[in-house]
C-alpha cells in the first residue's frame, strides 16, 4: 500500500473520529469491496457477506476510538471484519472441515514421491474448464480449517501482501509460507483427483 | 485495487531470509538427506522448497539444483506441473462481484443503528 495512501486512511481515520460524516462514507467507499470479498471467503453466501460487511463497518463506526493511530489502519479494521465473519459463520450450522494431512502428497520411505498419485491433467490452456475448476476450487479452501483458509484466500484470490497478511494474521513470515504452501498443496490435490478420473491414472500407470 | 502476483514475495520488507528450505541440505534436519547437492529427496523439495522455488526468492546456485531434480524425476515434473496448474486455477478466482448498492446499504446500515453517521 502506497505511503499516500497510508496518510489518507489516517486522516479519514481523524475524520471519523471527530464525527466527520463524510469522512466515514469515504472510508466506506474505499474498503466495503475488500471486506465484502473478505467476508464472502469467509461465509460464502452473498446475503451473509453483505451483512458481515455492515456489521463491520458499524463495528468500525463504534470502535474507532480505541484505534491507536501509530498502527496500520487497515491491518487494524481487516481483523474486525475477519472476526465479524468468523462471528456470524459461529452463529450457522457449520461445514465440518478437512484434515489437511489426508490430502498432502504422499512419499516412500526413502523421500520418493510415489509415483502412482493422482496427476492433474489439469487443463491450463483451455479458460473455460479452469473457470469451471476455480469454482470447485473455491468449495476446496472452504472447507480448509480456518488457519489455511484465510492465508490462500488472502494471498491467491486477494492477492494481499504476505507481510500485511501476517500481520493480520499475527503470525510469523515462516509460519504464513508454511500455511500457504499446504494448503496450496491441498487444492492441488483435490484439483487432481476430480481432473483424473481413475481409470485414466490406471492407464497412465500402465503405459 | 493494485493486484500483486500472488507468488512474488519479494518486495515485502518485513520478509525474513528466502533460503530456509536449505535444498542442499546443509543444516542437517533429522531425517534430511546427506549434504550434497545431488541428495535432495522429492519430499523435502515439494514439502520445503517448491514455494520458495515458485516465489523466484531463491539463490540461483540453489534454483539450478532444484530444476535439475524436475527435470530428472518425472513424478516431480509432473507434480510442479499440476501445482502451477493449481496457482492458475486460483487465479481465476480474482474477481469477486460486490453488490452495487453495497456502499449506500452500509452507510445507511450504520446511520440507522448509530443515531448519526
Amino acid at each position: 500500500m502506497s505511503e499516500e495512501q497510508e496518510t489518507t486512511d489516517l486522516d479519514l481515520v481523524r475524520g471519523i473520529k471527530a464525527g466527520d460524516a463524510d469522512a466515514f462514507e469515504r472510508m466506506v467507499e474505499r474498503y466495503h469491496a475488500r471486506v465484502y470479498s473478505l467476508s464472502y471467503g469467509v461465509l460464502r453466501n452473498a446475503e451473509d457477506a453483505e451483512e458481515a460487511t455492515q456489521d463491520a463497518f458499524l463495528t468500525l463506526y463504534r470502535k474507532i476510538g480505541t484505534f491507536d493511530d501509530t498502527k496500520k489502519f487497515f491491518s487494524w479494521f481487516y481483523r474486525v471484519a475477519l472476526n465479524t465473519a468468523y462471528s456470524r459463520a459461529r452463529r450457522r450450522p457449520s461445514l465440518p472441515t478437512v484434515a489437511i494431512e489426508d490430502y498432502l502428497p504422499r512419499f516412500q520411505s526413502d523421500g520418493h514421491l510415489a509415483a502412482e498419485f493422482p496427476d492433474g491433467g489439469i487443463p491450463v490452456d483451455d479458460d473455460a474448464a479452469l473457470r469451471e475448476l476455480a469454482s470447485r476450487a473455491e468449495g476446496f479452501i472452504a472447507e480448509l480449517p480456518p488457519a489455511y483458509r484465510d492465508v490462500i484466500w488472502m494471498n491467491d484470490v486477494e492477492q494481499m501482501a504476505p507481510a500485511e497478511i501476517a500481520e493480520i494474521l499475527e503470525i510469523s513470515i515462516p509460519a504464513f509460507k508454511s500455511r500457504l504452501h499446504r494448503a496450496r498443496l491441498y487444492v492441488r490435490q483435490r484439483l487432481a483427483e476430480i481432473s483424473s478420473p481413475p481409470e485414466r491414472v490406471a492407464a497412465e500407470a500402465t503405459q | 485495487m493494485k493486484l500483486r502476483d500472488p507468488n512474488d514475495f519479494s518486495p515485502s520488507p518485513d520478509s525474513t531470509s528466502s533460503d530456509d528450505c536449505d535444498p542442499c541440505g546443509e543444516t542437517g534436519k533429522a531425517g534430511a538427506a546427506p549434504s550434497g547437492h545431488d541428495e535432495i529427496t522429492c519430499q523435502k523439495l515439494i514439502l520445503e522448497c517448491l514455494l520458495d522455488y515458485e516465489s523466484g526468492a531463491m539463490p540461483e546456485e540453489d534454483r539450478r539444483h532444484l530444476e535439475r531434480h524436475f527435470e530428472d524425476c518425472p513424478p516431480c515434473g509432473k507434480f510442479l506441473t499440476s501445482y502451477r496448474a493449481t496457482g492458475k486455477t486460483l487465479q481465476m478466482l480474482k474477481p469477486c462481484e460486490v453488490p452495487a448498492a453495497l456502499a449506500r446499504a452500509v452507510v445507511a446500515f450504520v446511520r440507522s443503528r448509530s443515531g448519526r453517521g
